[in-house]
């Protein structure tokens, strides 16, 4: 057999460059997938171990100053493993110049049992010392030992650097470290910047046994001095969006790799059928000189298993390369400390599995098929002549030439269309992706917040007076906790006045006013608490339990809120307690409260999306090389398969244009089909993310703009165009005695 | 000259019918005849007489519908797929009119294909000696001349040392001259090495080199010729 392994090697050297296009499919689709899945282990693993080292907390509660000493009846409950009490204030630091919002966290005299703080570098503060959040003091370049000015309402204080930390609680995916930092202080320095002394205003709990049991004993020793805010671990801020983020990222490591993989096979099933027709004479002859049908099957099922190992061990190698360094870049802007990064038996095993299944698979059916047919019936070439009997006579011979090639084998045909589609599936969906973000924000920031700041206070009639303010509104920014049947959802209640500032906007841009009466909740809430339009549901707020009929439900872009109307809010108990102001001074707007400027939460927001855009970013490239493979792919094939008649056609006087042509209209059918089928996907696959980014903290509203169809197509047809080249600068290099000749061989 | 007596191949009364769409063609009609060992035996007959399908279930490559097929003592009419391989393998040596070459691989490797599937091949380089093509030994199909093709053609098929050479319209592709050349080789091979052919062709002049020439016509033998005086391939004209 040393012969057919020789034939295997001057084949695969005679169409290196198809073989190579699909070997680059299995190798792109094993790569991102082991890439992405294991980055994705990498990340959860990373944050588990720190959650874990760091002793997170399974339950938090925000109250009104209560006694410390109330921490030892919380210790005395059976089930608290840890507890830690807590005073948290506001302040500022001067920072090169620039005063930047921190919050300072009291620790106690020794690391804490529960929410732990990581060092890591430098010291445990004592005396008047602090440990900075790690992220802040690589922004501003602060070092140990420096001295802080801080200010809190109207007092300084200074306080030294002792060391970089980071926390369980700061834990997030996107790096606020520009506009605020975290200051871990010792407890009896916080008393005394407080004045709260012996105080606790936040209380973080772990517990070994049943956390809701434990959760409700503890809020009823805090109930007499006021909750302000109670959640269980999954509801944390930092850790909910982080397990979204996770979630998503998942999908998104199963999804994309998954329709290369069936590019892949798309691809090597038409590469090889084409491959094994062209031998169908070959292979009679194999089989007439004695070599049996699974000879035949094992001799050119070795392409499909070259492209299978070739691809996956490349594959695999630059996956967990890829996984390392996107790995290490998330978990960077995490705020975490260190990562973790390993080769997983599991991932190793799918990624082989795919990447040699795949192309085998797709290649044996070929193989199979061929190898089924007699010998004597393949002598006489009768599986490579079929065509359909479609009449296209007032087309050029040419123009029925290329709709004849196309309608030669439906079901090469098929695949090579549905190859393009997932081409476009690619391309589209990036694009789109895009486009959605895109579209987020400008719902976000050009429909929804129309205010340019956002004062914590009351005075509305103060602010009013304000020179350069135009218009100024009050409004309620609430805590709630929804009870239906068991289950408790925590939101934002938001009360509105009918106004142009503040507007309530659903997914699809459409606007929506304060209800007179009632409320609206996102739809994401309605679903998990199983409530409808026109129920009344109960719910826990600052001013105690209260009613609201469900006046409508909709799906909400970024930050989606409850909205009620203020009058109605008032009326129940709740005070104003924020004002949006359009116009005005930042600085001047600062004497009445803590500030917040849209064009800061704007930037913010931006920068959370630029990981997503450059991940996006990327898929568009990858969309882009993926598409071109397999365009490649077939029109290279296709002028491979067909050089005898390409060399006769030249031989009779054709052109090297008019037969390009002819194969560039060949092309375009295929494309034109290939994007035909592949929008109504990419919309499919929309749909799909749509059910991936839906919670708690934003909803994609997800969208193509026509001008991503127009480009996509655009995309498709360049690289049609592209992937020509080759082929047909093997055309016109083509020696046509040397091809003829092999019409007789 | 070898003895050639004992029958090699014979078939007895074999039909073969195709089915093209709803339509039966039937390529034999109850086709009996016998190929002696040692014979050169050429069967003429005009284009879809069913030559070809009779070479083609002779050489185990095709199966008849209806009747019994055998080689030597075997009815191989009855061989399942591994049998018929096997027999092809061992006792079948096949040349085309499109001599069929892998295009991938030279004159020698192309002989080769065929020397590594038996047990005792000849000597690729004698075998290509003996078609006069050892100078051409490492050159590919497209840098021969037909001729040369055909005559490595023939190497293949002989390198695996077969009882039974099957030749359809082995000379169809070539000229004159090259078409002698080619039968020239096939005869001294059937003269020397005792290797039986049978070669199938429309051309009536090729049938004056046989020892037996069997006549077809609309998928039945119509008539067995025995030739006493077979000329040398290079006294045929046509």
């Amino acid at each position: 057999m040393r012969t057919l392994v020789l034939k295997n090697f001057r084949d695969l050297r005679a169409q290196k460059w198809q073989f190579l296009a699909v070997t680059f499919l299995v190798f792109l689709g094993v790569s991102l997938f082991t890439g992405l899945y294991s980055s994705y282990l990498n990340i959860k693993a990373t944050y588990e171990k720190f959650y874990s080292e760091t002793n997170f907390e399974d339950f938090g509660l925000f109250v009104n100053p209560a006694p410390k000493r109330l921490l030892e009846k919380i210790r005395r409950i059976h089930g608290v493993e840890a507890v830690v009490g807590r005073i948290t204030a506001y302040g500022t630091v001067e920072v090169g110049g620039k005063e930047i919002m921190v919050k300072l966290v009291s620790i106690p005299r020794e690391n804490s049992k529960v929410n732990s703080i990581y060092i890591v570098e430098g010291v445990y503060p004592k005396g008047n010392e602090a440990l900075i959040l790690k992220k802040f003091s690589d922004r501003y370049g602060i070092s140990i030992g420096e001295k802080l000015n801080l200010r809190v309402g109207n007092r300084t204080y200074t306080l030294r650097v002792s060391g970089t930390a980071c926390s369980p609680e700061y834990v997030l995916i996107w790096d606020m470290s520009k506009r605020s930092g975290v200051l871990f202080v010792p407890y009896n320095v916080m008393e005394k910047i407080t004045g709260l002394k012996g105080k606790v205003t936040e209380v973080h709990v772990k517990v070994y046994s049943d956390v809701d049991e434990v959760m409700s004993k503890v809020e009823n020793i805090f109930k007499p001095y006021g909750i302000k805010k109670a959640y269980k671990k999954k509801d944390q801020p930092g850790y909910k969006l982080l397990r979204m983020d996770l979630k998503g990222f998942e999908h998104t490591a199963l999804m994309f790799p998954s329709m290369l993989i069936i590019i892949a096979a798309l691809a090597t099933y038409v590469m090889l059928s084409r491959v094994v027709m062209g031998q169908m004479n070959v292979i009679a002859v194999l089989r007439a000189i004695g070599y049996s049908k699974t000879d035949v099957i094992l001799h050119y099922l070795t392409y499909p298993v070259l492209i299978g190992v070739v691809g996956t061990v490349a594959g695999i190698f630059a996956g967990y390369w890829i996984s390392s360094a996107m790995t290490s870049s998330y978990v960077d802007v995490l705020n975490l400390p260190y990562y973790v990064s390993k080769i997983y038996p599991n991932v190793t095993l799918v990624s082989v599995s795919i990447g040699m299944l795949a192309p085998i698979i797709a290649g044996s059916f070929t193989v199979k098929s061929v190898a089924e047919v007699e010998p004597a019936v393949a002598m006489k070439g009768i599986a490579v002549e079929r065509t359909i009997g479609v009449k296209f006579e007032r087309f050029s011979i040419m123009t029925r030439m290329a709709i004849k090639n196309v309608l030669r084998n439906p079901k090469r045909t098929v695949y090579t269309v549905l190859g393009l589609a997932m081409g476009v599936v690619l391309v589209g969906t990036s694009l789109a992706l895009i486009d959605s973000v895109n579209e987020m924000m400008h719902v976000q920031f050009d429909k929804i917040n129309g205010y340019d700041f956002k004062v914590e206070c009351s005075n509305v009639k103060g602010i009013r007076a304000l020179n350069d303010v135009k218009e100024a509104y009050p409004i309620v920014e609430t805590w709630i906790v929804f009870e239906r049947n068991g289950i408790t959802e925590e939101s934002t209640l938001i009360g509105l006045p009918v106004q142009d500032l503040y507007n309530i906007y659903d997914l699809k841009g459409r606007r929506h006013f304060p209800p007179p009466k009632g409320i609206i909740l996102p739809e994401y809430l309605a679903k998990k608490l199983g409530v409808s339009k026109g129920e009344v549901i109960k719910a826990f707020t600052k001013v105690g339990v209260v009613r609201f009929e469900v006046y409508d439900i909709f799906p909400q872009p970024l930050f989606p809120a409850c909205y009620a109307n203020i009058d109605q809010l008032e009326r129940m108990g709740f005070k104003p307690n924020y004002v949006i102001v359009k116009g005005g001074n930042e600085n001047e707007l600062k004497r009445f409260g803590r500030v917040t400027s849209i064009k800061d939460v704007r930037k913010d927001v931006e920068e959370m999306m630029s990981m997503m855009n450059e991940f996006f970013a990327f898929s568009v490239l990858f969309g882009v090389t993926l598409a071109s493979a397999m365009i490649f792919n077939t029109v290279t094939i296709n002028i491979m398969e067909r050089r005898r008649e390409i060399a006769t056609l030249r031989m009779l006087g054709y052109t090297v244009r008019e037969i390009g042509e002819s194969i560039l209209i060949e092309t375009f059918i295929l494309g034109f089909f290939g994007i035909l089928l592949g929008f109504p996907m990419v919309l499919g696959v929309l749909k799909f993310f749509e059910t991936t980014y839906e919670g708690e903290i934003f909803k994609m509203p997800f969208v193509i703009y026509p001008q991503t169809y127009a480009l996509t197509t655009a995309i498709i047809i360049a690289t049609v165009l592209l992937s020509l080249l080759p082929g047909m600068r093997y055309i016109s290099r083509m020696k046509i005695e040397k091809v003829t000749k092999e019409v007789t061989g | 000259m070898v003895e050639k007596e004992v029958a090699m191949l014979r078939f007895e009364g074999v039909w073969k019918v195709y089915r093209m769409g709803r339509v039966d063609v039937v390529a034999l009609r109850d086709v009996s005849l016998e190929v002696g060992e040692g014979e050169f035996v050429v069967v003429l007959g005009p284009s879809g007489s069913g030559k070809t399908t009779m070479l083609n279930i002779a050489g185990g490559i095709d199966r008849p519908t209806r009747g019994r097929v055998f080689f030597k003592d075997l009815e191989i009419s009855s061989f399942d797929e591994k049998g018929l391989t096997d027999f092809r393998r061992n006792h079948v040596g096949f040349v085309f009119q499109f001599f069929n070459l892998v295009p991938t691989l030279t004159a020698k490797e192309n002989v080769q294909l065929a020397a590594e599937l038996v047990d005792d091949p000849m000597d690729v380089d004698e075998v290509l000696e003996m078609v006069g093509l050892k100078h051409r030994a490492n050159h590919f199909p497209f840098e021969m001349s037909g001729g040369e093709q055909q005559r490595v053609a023939i190497a293949r098929a002989l390198v695996k040392r077969p009882d039974i050479i099957l030749g359809d319209e082995p000379t169809g592709n070539l000229d004159f001259e090259t078409g002698k050349k080619v039968l020239k080789v096939m005869k001294e091979i059937n003269e020397k090495m005792g290797t039986t052919f049978l070669i199938v062709t429309h051309n009536t002049a090729i049938s004056r080199i046989a020892d037996k020439i069997i006549h077809f016509r609309d998928g039945r033998v119509f008539g067995v010729e025995i030739n006493s005086n077979p000329i040398d391939p290079e006294e045929l004209s046509w």
